[in-house]
């Protein structure tokens, strides 16, 4: 027993001594799922055409409407490039003005509360902007992409009626990914 | 043989670090491999814990995902402070904080807000639990009293067990399970959806599980056959509403050495024979949101009986409960009202029965709470309380009082007193047990009875604790507690001669203090180990003139002074991980089992989207190990035997 107990404590100081401070980057197990549905807002982009000119040449804003975790979450795309296009992440507190800056809008659950989603979203889409949520039946309310979770895993649809009227090509890619398509 | 296991148990800490590099981007994913990742909720679970007054644990899904554990017991061994002996094939002693018996009185178990504790003999039987592992969302374990949410018998324990919504167990899963011990355990999920907010599930399970082993040699007649199935609909007609129904049935055979006394000759009567078990529930929950606020009604009835040769014995719930949350701007209050039906009836023999065999009793309840922020989100004041009306005790308050401070973001300090109870069961009330001494012509008769005026046991518990993070790859939980008991029942058997008469009354009394403690520890991102350590001390005192008892002073000693758990979790490729756990176990002096030192081993291969496998071996490092003293009916001590079993796991 007297061997054993040597034993443990040689190893748990090894233990100790090798998970001292360090910082690592960023691991799975310490995404939030506002990763995980940043990381999907920036893969879009890779698949999608904006065939309207409000779209600089240089730049994509993406505006985000939510809570400070997603916010965080969204931070990391800011500068990163899609093609040649750098990516321009604002914060958005309401919905009311500043709309028109943004060619993609992120929209989270708690911050739009009340709001007439449909007649909103037949504005957002007649100004040509990305609508994505994980908002429930966004889609079906008009939004272009939706996220949801399923089996623990997320998942999204797509209004394809939607992004006509905001005359947004997606590509066949992303709609065979798709699970569900709003025609 | 114990060296070089534990040899290799440091090459498993110590290896991954040098081995593998560092995390990902998530925005270097594709879209196909950002669909794959799981959403781990055990960072939000974390954040959760962290402002809890209370010395809480969460089993999450990813850790019954990677465990070998075939049923919620085994599951439970990895949290510190819970102890878990095996007594045979199909029983298990669980608590916390001490007091461990096969019906373990102090510890109060739900499934998605029913409860399951056992009223005939207060405790859980938990061969009656089982589920689809992989339809649990998590286990949430509250060590230390939570009467006054949950009311009665919440007095050193509160396991919460959640299952997932039917939405996020869509299609199809089989497993089937095969190895030495656990004979074949398959399980079957359908989920599906009806509409774009109306979705379910289905699921059979199956179990058949072999002997254990006598300690004196020979097999114990144990094996245990299981089969039930369930269901789950969830919809939600709008934003604001959600509705859940869920049902279960079940229908179960175990094996016993039966024994019993009578007055015919030879007087001792003893036999091999299976008893069989059956049952159903049916839960709803409905939840409407108004605003930030929630009202939730929530329901269930269910029914179980037992029937052997010599007894039979149904039990009869019907529950109702009614909860509002409410948030202000600095409180968060919740309250409600609940009421309990419950009847019981007990058919048995003349060695031991009830007096009367039926019985009727309600309770009736009303519970709030108010968690307020004194201080700029540092301070929080939690106060609560539940009064609870049960059949033949006047109506008793609950009441518990938690101060919550965050140090900083990342350290949080907590310290709470509350007291509450635990209500006699029915056998504590209305048993009969007669015992045959031999007489110099006929047999002199010991009757035990139950006591319908016997009071409750009251418990004022002191507890506190610390919770840190170091930093972002270890974090640690300490928490202390001290317990008075008051008015513990007990069974006085009369010492003959002269005493031929026994009853059931409030003998005893004690305290108990002890510490609980978990460090987890990430080694990069493939690598993590849980340390746990639990330590308690329990003293009691009899304050009667009589000498023997049923259980007595001799619980004192029935749970592990210490426990010592380590859990590994190592993913040595992108679909291969391996799962180590290992526990020391202190020995229980008073019902002579050793202390024992075990490992449990599970290897997970992710073959490809579809089909996964596993290998597992449990009790590594001895044959066979004795967890427990004898079963209150079978009466001989088993030993536990090593086990391994493959199971293959396929979805789509």
């Amino acid at each position: 027993m007297k061997g054993l107990r040597k034993t443990v404590i040689i190893i748990l100081v090894v233990w100790i001594f090798f998970t001292s401070p360090t910082s690592y980057a960023m691991d799975l197990n310490n995404v939030s799922v506002y990763d995980i549905k940043a990381a999907f807002v920036y893969n879009f982009l890779k698949f999608i055409e904006f065939k309207n000119k409000r779209v600089q040449k240089d730049c994509i804003n993406i505006c985000v409407c939510s809570n400070e975790v997603a916010k965080k979450s969204f931070e990391r795309l800011q500068g990163k490039k899609i093609g040649s296009k750098i990516i321009k992440v604002r914060f958005l507190n309401n919905l009311k003005n500043k709309v028109y800056i943004c060619n993609v809008l992120f929209l989270q659950r708690d911050v739009t509360k009340n709001l007439e989603y449909s007649k909103f979203l037949d504005k957002i889409n007649s100004m040509g902007i990305l609508s994505i949520s994980d908002l429930r039946n966004f889609a079906e309310y008009g939004g272009i992409i939706e996220l949801f979770p399923q089996n623990n895993k997320i998942r999204f649809k797509i209004n394809l009626r939607s992004a006509e009227k905001a005359n947004i090509k997606i590509h066949a890619r992303l709609l065979q990914l798709a699970r569900g398509v709003i025609k | 043989m114990k060296r070089f296991f534990i040899l290799m148990l440091g090459i498993f800490f110590c290896v991954p670090h040098l081995l593998f590099g560092d995390g990902v981007d998530l925005t270097d994913l594709s879209i196909e491999e950002l669909m794959n990742l799981e959403i781990t909720t055990i960072l939000k679970e974390e954040k959760k814990v962290k402002d809890i007054p209370a010395s809480i644990y969460i089993i999450t899904k990813e850790d019954i995902k990677r465990s070998g554990a075939t049923s919620i017991p085994e599951l439970l061994r990895m949290v510190p402070g819970v102890d878990v002996a095996q007594i045979n094939s199909h029983l298990w002693a669980i608590t916390i904080r001490g007091f461990n018996d096969e019906y373990s009185n102090k510890l109060l178990v739900l499934i998605d807000g029913r409860s399951v504790y056992y009223p005939l003999f207060s405790g859980v039987c938990w061969d009656k639990q089982d589920l689809v592992l992989e339809d649990i969302e998590r286990i949430e374990i509250i060590r230390g009293p939570g009467a006054s949410i949950w009311g009665a018998n919440a007095v050193n324990g509160v396991i919460n067990i959640v299952t997932k919504n039917s939405k996020d167990t869509q299609g199809v899963y089989v497993s089937a399970l095969a190895g030495n011990f656990h004979r074949g355990i398959s399980s079957f999920r359908y989920g599906g959806r009806l509409k774009d907010n109306l979705t379910y599930r289905v699921y059979l399970k199956s179990r058949e599980i072999g002997n254990t082993y006598k300690k004196q040699g020979g097999r114990s007649p144990d094996d245990w056959r299981d089969l039930r199935g369930g269901f789950r609909v969830d919809l939600s007609p709008s934003l604001k509403d959600s509705l859940m129904i869920s049902g279960d049935i079940f229908h179960k055979h175990t094996g016993h050495l039966i024994s019993y006394e009578d007055l015919n000759f030879p007087y001792y009567h003893s036999f091999e024979d299976d008893s069989r078990e059956g049952g159903f529930n049916i839960n709803t929950r409905y939840e409407h949101k108004i605003g930030k606020n929630k009202l939730t009604l929530t329901s269930y009835i269910d029914r179980t009986t037992y029937d052997d040769p010599i007894s039979n014995w149904k039990v009869f719930t019907l529950d109702g409960e009614i909860r509002y949350e409410h948030k202000l701007s600095r409180h968060d209050i919740i309250m409600g009202v609940g009421g309990r039906l419950i009847d019981t009836e007990f058919d048995g023999v003349f060695s031991f029965d009830f007096d009367p065999h039926s019985k009727r009793s309600y309770i009736g309840s009303a519970f709030f709470q108010d968690n307020i922020s004194v201080y700029r989100d540092k301070l929080f004041f939690m106060v609560g309380g539940k009064l609870e009306k049960h059949s033949l005790v006047s109506p008793k308050i609950l009441p518990t009082a938690r101060l919550l401070y965050k140090i900083n973001k990342d350290h949080t300090l907590w310290a709470a007193v509350s007291k509450s109870i635990r209500t006699p069961s029915m056998g504590e009330r209305y048993i009969v047990i007669r015992k045959l001494l031999s007489g110099p012509n006929y047999p002199i008769v010991l009757s035990m009875y139950g006591n319908k005026h016997v009071k409750l046991e009251r418990v004022n518990s002191y507890e506190m604790g610390y919770r840190g993070s170091i930093n972002t790859n270890l974090s640690f939980d300490i928490s202390l507690f001290a317990n008075e008991y008051r008015d513990i029942p007990d069974m006085y058997i009369p010492n003959f001669p002269p005493a031929t008469f026994g009853f059931v009354g409030n003998y005893l009394e004690g305290e108990s203090y002890g510490t609980e403690m978990t460090l987890k520890s990430k080694l990069y991102d493939r690598v993590k180990l849980y340390l746990g350590y639990s330590y308690k001390k329990i003293f009691l005192h009899n304050k009667s003139p009589y000498q023997n008892f049923l259980i007595g002073e001799k619980l004192e000693h029935e749970s592990p002074e210490s426990t010592v758990t380590l859990t590994s979790y190592i993913d040595i490729k992108k679909n291969l991980s391996l799962n180590m756990f290992f526990r020391y176990v202190s020995g229980l002096n008073s019902i002579n089992v050793d202390p024992y030192f075990s490992g449990d081993m599970a290897l997970n291969w992710q073959v490809n989207e579809k089909l996964r496998l596993k290998f597992v071996v449990e009790n590594m490092f001895d044959p066979r190990h004795t967890e427990f003293g004898p079963h209150f009916l079978d009466p001989y001590v088993t030993e536990i035997p090593r086990k391994y079993y493959i199971k293959v796991e396929y979805s789509f």
